[in-house]
């Protein structure tokens, strides 16, 4: 037994550790959320220390095999592996999970079921360990579909809650639609290549089989046209949202595209870029006119997964896999302080026996005033979503847009496309996150709400809140604040042929600045002679073009005072024209997405039921009938004998006779 | 000897015919008989041809013969004297 076999207990630990709460749930003691913290902290020392031991040399892999003679002429190795990008994953798995179990300490205290939470906390930490710690696609696939039901388990947590139910069904049953096809791929690469071993593979798929394999990627991290599930997923508890978004369960398809996307076909490849451009505008546009607080940051994690695939489909893993990485520090801090928004909010709604929607941001606001100590870290965070300078954040998405820009080297003019696009998508990024920065903690509060806020900070949100939001900051990542080539992720992983236009990411850095201060002054500030209640709730950019009308009504106003005051309902006209088209626009983006998806996938699920029932004829009728002719035969046979022996002796004799007689002419003849 | 053959044969198809069409037991009875006295027949004329000790069977089968007139006679009176008759096809109360 040597030391390096104690890596087991990687995977063992938080296994028995889930097991145990599950079969001995404490129901008083804060043991499993103390026991958690300190076991997952464990985690990510340990993914620290390897790390350390993988990050000096390129290359290095630490193998522990085990065969597993599954067929005679087939084996699998079952042993697990750990190299650079896999001890970060250990790392982040770990961290993120400390975070999250340190929060929910406070968060989940007064749930009877506390316990059981943890337990699927611990499963979950698991089932994602196990998928990026094995080789084997086969085994992969296990812990893929445990993580799909630990977040069937977690997102339907409140299980009492009609919606809770609903959403985590809804997760499980379109990862199922992407799992489909990730089994057909492996069966295709095990077909082709003989190997389901991911360091053993090498040669280049077909477009189908590598298509097949996205498909579970496009499943677990919520890709366009399979998208929607991750912000109905909103319904579990908010840390579990946190672990689900930042690191176990979304990152598990990036990290599965990062390491089979050299086996993928240009071609392919290109399709996927393509859909997660998608992805990533669909998703930013739904963000920006959500009311949701956690919506919003359930639609920006889909946009986030969209730019690591976009940035790995394009031959760029070093940037993608870098995106991962700082997305789940920046992503999991701003669930965990809009979650204790809403713990507060909801806390003092139940003091005060009030029923408002506690996650609607339209409904509060002024947290900055009253909460600095929240409101800062969630400054740092949103400013790394939004892809501020002297963030991680920024780092990573510019470097991603810049390799996008710079692949037109192997992809021709499509880049160019993309590149522009992707661009988009980081300003409306930015635009989102300053519109939920206004509506949060900018504009002042409603004044009923005074006594909602919290007299002092609780040390279970601040320290995870803490950690994540200088995790978000440059200094980790690079030493280069504008660039992530300085970084180690970059040296260890980068393609061979790089070198990025910089000038690019200058310019999206500043444009995100831009929006994020034009989302906040739309949202936060409010025109004269309004105040931030009264305003009507508009999408933005509706309420652009308010704004903007309210300037012109001024200048408009100005004009006819000097010149003739009788014509203001010209201008009033304008305005109300203005509006209405601009409400009109942008209900349509939001209209598509909740009926022409939910149409497109009910179209989808038409035509699976009829092809159920095709099916269902042909297994009935043809299936069925060959058993059914073939019972039919026997029956008939053993009518016939039935026959034979009706009872009486002289037609037995008869048969003794015939019998006898056609033996004796047999034997003559 | 080929003329006591054939009346061996005769006599065998007579007995099977009455056995194969008479509803009667006692009938079923003389049939037998008669087949029991066909194959007799032909053992006699065998051991004319081949082999004497063949008048044996002869023998062995007059005595089964008698042994058995006299046990099926005693079902038979047994059998009338429970159900006033000896139809064969009415005697089913072991099958149901």
């Amino acid at each position: 037994m040597e030391l390096i076999h104690s890596l087991w207990l990687l995977l063992l630990m938080p296994l028995a550790w889930g097991i145990l709460l599950l079969v001995q749930p404490f129901a008083r003691a804060r043991v499993d959320g103390v026991v958690s913290v300190v076991l997952y902290g464990g985690l990510s020392m340990a993914g620290w220390l390897l790390l350390r031991s993988t990050g000096q040399v390129p290359g290095t892999v630490i193998e522990l095999p085990v065969h597993w003679q599954l067929l005679k002429t087939y084996s699998v190795n079952s042993g697990i592996y750990i190299d650079y990008p896999t001890a970060w994953m250990v790392f982040i798995v770990g961290l993120v999970g400390s975070c999250v179990a340190l929060y929910s300490c406070r968060y989940m205290q007064e749930e009877t079921h506390r316990s059981r939470y943890f337990a699927y906390l611990s499963l979950f930490v698991f089932a994602m360990l196990g998928i990026v710690l094995v080789r084997d696609l086969l085994l992969i696939y296990v812990g893929w579909e445990l993580v799909g039901l630990c977040s069937y388990l977690l997102i339907g947590f409140w299980h009492e809650r009609s919606e809770a139910r609903r959403a985590a069904l809804q997760a499980f049953v379109t990862n199922r639609l992407g799992d489909a096809a990730f089994v057909v791929g492996i069966g295709a690469c095990l077909l082709l290549t003989g190997s389901t071993d991911l360091l053993q593979m090498q040669q280049t798929l077909p477009w189908w089989a590598a298509l097949c394999l996205f498909g579970g990627t496009m499943g677990k991290s919520a890709q366009f046209p399979l998208h929607f599930w991750l912000p109905d997923a909103m319904a579990g508890p908010t840390p579990a949202s946190a672990l689900i978004h930042a690191a176990t369960m979304v990152a598990a398809g990036v990290y599965l595209l990062f390491r089979l996307h050299p086996l993928f076909p240009d071609s392919t490849l290109l399709v996927i870029a393509g859909l997660a451009l998608i992805t990533i505008l669909w998703s930013a546009l739904l963000a920006c006119v959500q009311k949701d607080m956690k919506r919003v940051l359930a639609y920006s994690t889909v946009s986030q997964l969209g730019y690591m695939i976009l940035a790995i489909a394009l031959h760029n893993p070093a940037g993608g896999f870098a995106h991962l990485l700082t997305h789940a520090f920046f992503k999991a801090g701003l669930f965990l302080s809009v979650g204790a928004v809403i713990y507060y909010l909801h806390h003092w709604q139940e003091k005060k026996g009030l029923h408002f929607d506690a996650q609607n941001m339209f409904l509060t606001g002024g947290w900055a005033r009253r909460a600095l100590w929240l409101a800062i870290p969630y400054g740092i965070l949103a400013a790394a979503l939004a892809g501020f300078p002297l963030t991680a954040g920024a780092l990573s998405k510019e470097n991603i847009i810049m390799s996008v820009w710079a692949s037109h080297a192997r992809f021709g003019q499509v880049a160019y496309y993309l590149g522009s696009g992707a661009i988009l998508g980081a300003l409306l990024t930015a635009f989102y996150m300053g519109r939920q920065t206004g509506l949060i903690w900018l504009r002042p509060a409603p004044p009923e709400q005074a006594a909602a806020f919290p007299a002092q900070p609780h040390a279970t949100f601040i320290i995870p809140l803490a950690l994540l939001s200088v995790g978000s900051l440059w200094f980790w990542w690079s030493p280069n604040p504008m660039s992530l080539e300085a970084g180690a992720i970059w040296q260890r992983l980068k393609a061979p042929e790089a070198s990025l236009p910089h000038a690019i990411g200058y310019l999206t850095s500043a444009g995100a600045l831009f929006m994020f201060a034009l989302g906040a002054w739309l949202y936060g500030f409010s025109p004269k002679g309004k105040t931030a209640h009264n305003e009507p709730y508009l999408q933005p950019l509706a309420r652009l073009l308010y704004r903007f009308c309210c300037l012109q009504d001024r200048v408009i106003r100005y004009l006819m005072d000097v010149a003739k005051p009788n014509e203001q309902t010209e201008s009033i006209w304008l305005q109300d024209r203005l509006t209405a088209w601009g409400l009109k626009l942008c209900r349509a983006a939001h209209q598509f997405d909740s009926k022409g998806i939910d149409r497109l996938i009910n179209g989808l699920g038409k035509i699976t039921v009829v092809a159920a029932h095709v099916i269902a004829w042909t297994d009935r009728q043809i299936v069925d009938g060959m058993v059914k002719a073939i019972v039919g035969m026997a029956r008939l046979a053993a009518y016939i004998g039935s026959r034979l022996q009706s009872g009486i002796l002289q037609e037995y004799a008869w048969i003794a006779i015939v019998a006898l007689a056609l033996i004796v002419l047999g034997v003559a003849i | 000897m080929q003329f006591f053959l054939g009346i061996g044969a005769i006599l065998f198809c007579i007995g099977l015919g009455i056995v194969l069409t008479k509803r009667q037991a006692v009938m079923w009875l003389v049939g037998i008989e008669l087949m029991l006295n066909a194959a007799n027949i032909n053992m006699v004329v065998f051991s004319k041809l081949y082999d004497p000790t063949n008048q044996l069977f002869a023998l062995f089968v007059m005595v089964i013969a008698v042994a058995e007139a006299c046990i099926i006679l005693a079902l038979l009176l047994m059998l009338y004297k429970q159900h006033k008759h000896t139809n064969i096809d009415q005697l089913n109360e072991l099958k149901h």
